[in-house]
């Protein structure tokens, strides 16, 4: 995944993680509460109950008593005597037990709302602190994913140079490349410099310019768009030119034209040379290697796809010779983009 | 510096014979082979992978003939190779200098150092005015 996308990712998931157990914490509060309120409440009604039920014994003891004393004749006063001592009892004990159902209701409560208190807040508590660590991170991983897009900016430098080597060649691969998120256009320019060997004149420079600039540009200019495969960036494709320009200052590559035909190489060439040759060695100059058998490279990879730099004449650019200009994005964007 | 075991004996020309072969027959430009005998007699062949051109002759004086073959002698045969990494598509020269009399003596060097080789260019330049002459253009080293 994008550096970019893994921390904003992550922010959305720290949200969605505080969201979540906020509302969860709030969830147990509620029950909690809901559970003290209604345990208070049947404490309530019980001892209300309790003390109803016992003043109604109470009240029916008195009566009876008294109605017993009623014949007790000239003793009647001690029977009386013994119905009030008696029912005083009998209520005080109803007063006492009311008490007690009462403050066990109020110490079991202040429990059960001291719990709910109490358990809420390390549920807040532990909210906060997880969503803390949870956004310090995401603040670390920002960081790093800043610090790590701005590495690989530094790998793409629009002045573009590269040392290559394969087998028993090795040589600099060198351009200029521009990218434009507004249109989503790559431009890569190519600066040559035309040594005119013994034997090639100005109007030999000026024919085989006309000849290999077009051919160049032609063979790899627009051949496959670069497709974002993974991050958030604003270009979902961007498209490929290539620029050739022949200087005489500022040069990426020196090219000496030799007279007649030969063999030519990334940096020989001859006045008989073709476009098709041209386009060839250019691939050398964006990096590529060739892809042809050499008795020299035994171990060299040998394509048959007609790459153009397997055969300069007949060959055409194929995906992966644009890897290079793929890499160069990603880096440059922080995103990755490959070949389509 | 001499080739190592040969001698060149302008007295025994006939007994020395120089090759060059230039590129490799997978490249697009194919291997081009000069043969160059004491008798005077330039032989140019190409070859494409698995396929062989003709044969393509044309002569040499017997002063030019010894002047090429003093100079051939004088090759750095010890030149060990890969001196420098080469351009892509940078042709290899394999010099062989043979003696029929001691042995025989091969280099091989890239071709744009043998075109600056203050020894081997100017039998370089012969040789291709040689293919030249004897091919009609066809072919080049």
């Amino acid at each position: 995944m994008a550096c970019k996308d893994t921390a904003g990712r992550m922010r959305a998931r720290c949200a969605l993680w505080e969201a979540t157990q906020r509302a969860r914490c709030d969830q147990w509060r509620t029950d909690w509460t809901q559970r003290c309120d209604a345990w208070h409440t049947a404490w309530t009604q019980r001892c209300a109950a309790w003390h109803t039920e016992s003043q109604q014994r109470c009240d029916r003891w008195e009566q009876e008593w008294t109605q017993t004393c009623s014949s007790w004749g000239p003793f009647a006063i001690l029977c009386l005597l013994w119905a009030w001592v008696s029912t005083w009892v009998c209520r005080a004990w109803s007063w006492v037990t009311t008490t007690i159902c009462d403050v066990w209701t109020w110490v079991s409560s202040t429990v059960c709302d001291l719990w709910t208190w109490v358990s809420n807040t390390i549920c807040t508590l532990w909210v906060l602190v997880t969503t803390f660590v949870c956004r310090l991170w995401v603040f670390v991983v920002d960081i790093w994913c800043s610090i790590f897009c701005a590495i690989r900016r530094l790998l793409a430098p629009n002045e573009f140079s590269q040392a290559r080597s394969e087998c028993i060649y090795g040589w600099t691969a060198r351009y200029r490349i521009d990218e434009n998120s507004e249109e989503c256009t790559l431009r890569v320019t190519l600066r040559i410099r035309l040594v005119a060997d013994t034997g090639v004149s100005a109007t030999d420079i000026a024919t085989v310019t006309a000849r290999w600039e077009p051919a160049i540009e032609a063979a790899w200019s627009n051949r496959f768009p670069l497709v974002l495969s993974d991050g958030t960036c604003r270009c979902k494709g961007y498209t490929v030119s290539v620029d050739v320009q022949f200087v005489q200052t500022g040069e990426h590559h020196v090219v000496t034209v030799h007279s007649g035909s030969g063999r030519a190489d990334m940096g020989n060439w001859y006045v008989n040379s073709t476009g098709g040759t041209a386009a060839h060695e250019s691939g050398h100059m964006f990096g590529n290697s060739d892809e042809y058998a050499d008795s020299n490279c035994p171990n060299r990879t040998v394509t048959s796809d007609g790459s153009i730099v397997q055969n300069s004449q007949t060959g055409t650019v194929r995906p992966r010779h644009y890897q290079g200009f793929a890499d160069w994005l990603s880096n440059r964007t922080c995103c990755t983009y490959s070949v389509g | 510096m001499p080739a190592q075991g040969i001698q060149f004996d302008p007295a025994r020309l006939q007994d020395f014979e120089l090759t060059v072969e230039v590129g490799d027959t997978f490249s697009e430009d194919g291997l081009t082979r000069v043969r160059l005998n004491g008798g005077g007699r330039l032989a140019v062949e190409q070859q494409r992978e698995q396929e062989r051109g003709g044969e393509f002759h044309t002569e040499v004086d017997r002063d030019s003939m010894e002047r090429l073959l003093r100079l051939a002698a004088q090759f750095d045969w010890q030149r060990r190779f890969p001196s420098r990494p080469g351009l892509p598509d940078e042709a290899v020269v394999q010099w062989s200098l043979r003696d029929r009399q001691g042995g025989t003596a091969t280099v091989k060097v890239w071709l744009r150092d043998a075109e600056k080789d203050h020894v081997m260019a100017p039998v370089l330049n012969v040789l291709r005015q040689g293919v030249d002459r004897a091919t009609g253009g066809k072919y080049y080293l």
